[in-house]
């Protein structure tokens, strides 16, 4: 039983199981109380100035019990920064993920990232669900630097970054996940499914696909579909909202065997804007309640609730007096 | 050899059931769209987070009370299906239910087996329990409810009752119906209430101002023994489990469970007439005097409802129902479970026959829900700006639950659900003659 404990004082004295105990049941608020205070004597240990100084020590002897390193690209971005701006992440992107400090790669390596040579990219559907498709051929260049990659584990992280009007749902994709269809993938920013787009922020679904490092040599195909939903749009006159959806970041990282901060190399896959077809347009027409009809809604619709209490009323009413005057006819 | 009929329909329920909830798994895994609801996902979540000590609520729209989550725990432990078994047993509880009330009020056999069949056969009923959703729960309480009154055991349906508010919130509506029963002209002190049994006889013997006798009486003694048992036990029921849960999940249980429900203005297309308007002004305040206006239907229907038919305990109950659910800020299909049960309850008394004024509502009913989901089809599933006309088949659907209502209004016979002690004394007095 794999047991996470988070700082009592960050988490108001609970603590996570990641796997339940068939046994465990938490009976009594005693016992309960007593494995808080057994928690909290416990990480005390943890927490005590010996062991802050070096960081790294805490990580690799600690990594058992606390958070294992981010999986997820997006998790850094958002541990920093709240909101989804695009300035901002391509800073972030070109920051973070810097070719030249990968480690596992000798200082004057050879290594050619691989080239997109065709990025397509479809909107498949039609109304308020649809899939975005992308359709990816790239090719890498033979090299030893490439060869010693390959020989550690690879996936490509694929960065969708979706406007307001949109939103992509996170059970959803765990269910791809389960059936297979992605490695691992996870929705970032504002996941809330029911608020429309003006009262949302924007949010960004980072996919991991696992790389055959056999067919980095040859050209390969990869094609990507993503499930994504509607927002409630703000009214419009036409009565149309657009919706418009960008290019994705497509990521390759590396990481050695051993798993370790260090060991992550990261690659921008790029493309020539030239070579970027769109089958069809990418923009999606989500529709928008019309302004002008306001009034009239308010008007009818507020008579309509008088209407039928009035019905209701004079039902109740006629028949009880026709109650009323049989009774009186038979008695 | 009539009980053998009802025996036998219930074990055909059941089966019927179970094949279907066996159906429902073998769809979820083979097919794209889902049997199982939703909402049955975001249950069984809960479910395992309280399982591992942690908040339900930590599950997004996960809005319901931590007993929904505690109840499905199992669904990590045994079986995820565990909780559609459960479901589905509600069902069969609820037509068990039905079959004693109507029993109890000596509704001729034939009669009683056509009612409950209306429940245990109704499409809309064996597919909610099955696929997961709460709500046959809810009307199991509801009857056990009416069944502990009908035995005159109050505090047992003040317990319930405080729980099923706790749980559901719309059953604070029957607050007032039920406190005015428990008249102490039905309810004598230490006897059981008589019931009044199911009649061939069209109408029935009336006091003088039958309702405004019961209103009056009210005013005189609100505070007999019976009323202030059950107003006290149901508030301290829900207080409690409100309390525990709040002490246990803090504020996050209070506004997901219960201020969720209570300032709820779903913007989403839904069956209610509100929805566009809601849509067109969502972001902007709203005034009071319009918070006013949309409560105010809602409100008067309810008082009127319950003035005139609280004595005949299930029929105002369903009407109740129906208004409420009619002029709901917000209707999902779920919903109209809540007045299915009690149908049944009320189907003896109704001087209407199935040609043709039966078969009308029915068909009018299904035919603008119908109607409606064409249009929302169109919009979800199309992308087609058709907003307009979806809110006006709303405003065709609730025309058509208006219409049910006043058309089982007008055929009804009213009968009161007990004997008052003038009417149990006349009746021994012409039994002896």
């Amino acid at each position: 039983m794999l047991l996470v404990v988070l700082p009592p004082f960050l988490r108001n004295h609970s603590f996570i199981i990641l796997w339940p105990h068939p046994h465990f049941h938490m009976k009594t608020r005693r016992q309960f109380i007593g494995m808080c205070i057994h928690w909290l004597v416990w990480s005390s240990f943890i927490w005590s100035p010996v062991v802050d100084s070096a960081n790294s020590n805490i990580n690799s002897g600690n990594d058992r019990n606390f958070r294992p390193i981010k999986k997820f690209v997006m998790q850094s971005y958002f541990d920093s920064y709240t909101e989804l701006r695009d300035s901002v992440f391509d800073n972030f992107i070109s920051q973070e993920i810097n070719v030249g400090s990968c480690q596992m790669l000798p200082e004057n390596h050879d290594f050619v990232v691989p080239r997109l040579s065709v990025l397509k990219r479809n909107l498949i559907g039609e109304g308020s669900h649809r899939h975005v498709s992308t359709m990816l051929k790239f090719q890498s260049q033979q090299s030893e630097s490439l060869s010693q990659l390959l020989s550690s584990s690879c996936d490509f992280i694929v960065i969708e970054r979706l406007p307001t009007g949109v939103f992509a749902d996170p059970f959803e994709l765990q269910r791809l996940v389960q059936r297979r269809v992605f490695n691992e993938v996870d929705v970032f920013g504002d996941t809330n499914l029911e608020l429309p787009s003006f009262l949302s922020n924007r949010s960004a679904v980072e996919i991991h696909l696992v790389v055959d490092p056999n067919k980095l040599l040859e050209p390969t195909d990869m094609k990507i579909e993503l499930p994504l939903h509607a927002r409630y749009q703000p009214l419009n006159e036409s009565g149309y909202s657009t919706v418009e959806l960008g290019t994705p970041d497509i990521l390759l990282r590396c990481s050695a065997k051993e798993k370790s901060e260090n060991q992550n190399c990261f690659f921008k896959l790029t493309t020539n804007d030239a070579d970027v077809m769109y089958e069809a347009d990418v923009i999606w027409r989500i529709p928008s309640g019309k302004k002008a009809h306001s009034d009239l809604v308010f008007a009818i619709t507020f008579s309509a609730a008088l209407l039928s209490t009035l019905l209701i009323v004079l039902s109740s009413l006629e028949y009880s007096k026709s109650r009323v005057s049989k009774d009186s006819k038979q008695s | 050899m009539r009980s053998l009929e009802f025996t036998s329909l219930l074990l055909f329920s059941a089966i019927f059931r179970v094949i279907l909830i066996i159906y429902g798994e073998w769809q979820d895994a083979h097919m794209e769209v889902n049997y199982t609801d939703v909402d049955y996902l975001v249950f069984s979540d809960a479910a395992s987070l309280m399982a591992s000590g942690d908040s339900p609520y930590k599950r997004t729209t996960y809005r319901y009370s931590p007993l929904l989550a505690f109840l499905l725990i199992p669904n990590s432990l045994i079986h995820r299906s565990w909780g559609k078994f459960i479901f589905s047993a509600s069902d069969l509880l609820v037509g068990y239910f039905i079959h004693f009330i109507l029993q109890q009020r000596k509704v001729p056999k034939k009669l009683s087996n056509y009612c409950v069949m209306t429940w245990l056969f109704n499409p809309f009923t064996f597919t909610i329990g099955t696929r997961g959703n709460c709500e046959p729960v809810v009307c199991a309480m509801i009857l056990w409810i009416i069944i502990c009154l009908m035995k005159g055991n109050v505090l047992q349906s003040a317990f319930w009752y405080g729980l099923i508010v706790h749980f559901r919130i719309y059953p604070i509506i029957y607050a007032i119906p039920m406190v005015l029963i428990l008249d102490p002209d039905f309810f004598p002190s230490d006897q059981k209430p008589i019931l009044k049994n199911w009649t061939a006889a069209q109408a029935e013997r009336l006091h003088d101002g039958n309702y405004l006798y019961t209103l009056h009486n009210l005013f005189k003694c609100i505070f007999t023994r019976n009323r202030l048992i059950f107003g006290l036990v149901s508030a301290v029921v829900f207080f409690l489990f409100t309390g525990l849960s709040y002490y246990l999940y803090g504020w996050e249980f209070l506004h997901e469970a219960l201020l969720y429900h209570l300032t709820r203005t779903d913007p989403r297309h839904n069956f209610s007439i509100y929805f566009y308007h809601i849509y067109l002004h969502y972001g902007y305040d709203i005034s009071v005097m319009e918070k006013l206006i949309s409560f105010l239907p809602q409100f008067m229907v309810q008082l009127v409802l319950i003035f005139y038919f609280a004595k005949d305990l299930p029929f105002c109950l369903f009407a109740q129902t129906v208004a409420f659910v009619a002029f709901n800020k917000v209707i999902t299909a779920q919903y109209f479970v809540w007045f299915f049960c009690l149908l049944p309850l009320i189907l003896p008394w109704s001087k209407m026959k199935l040609k043709w004024n039966g078969m009308l509502c029915i068909l009018s009913w299904i035919g603008a829900q119908i109607h409606w989901l064409m249009w929302g089809y169109l919009l979800e599933f199309k992308g087609k700006n058709v907003f307009f006309e979806l809110w006006v088949a709303s405003l065709v659907f609730h025309a058509a639950n208006v219409n049910v209502l006043t058309m089982v209004i007008r055929h009804h016979r009213f009968s009161s659900f007990f004997l008052g002690l003038k009417d149990a004394k006349s009746k021994n007095v012409a039994k002896h003659e």
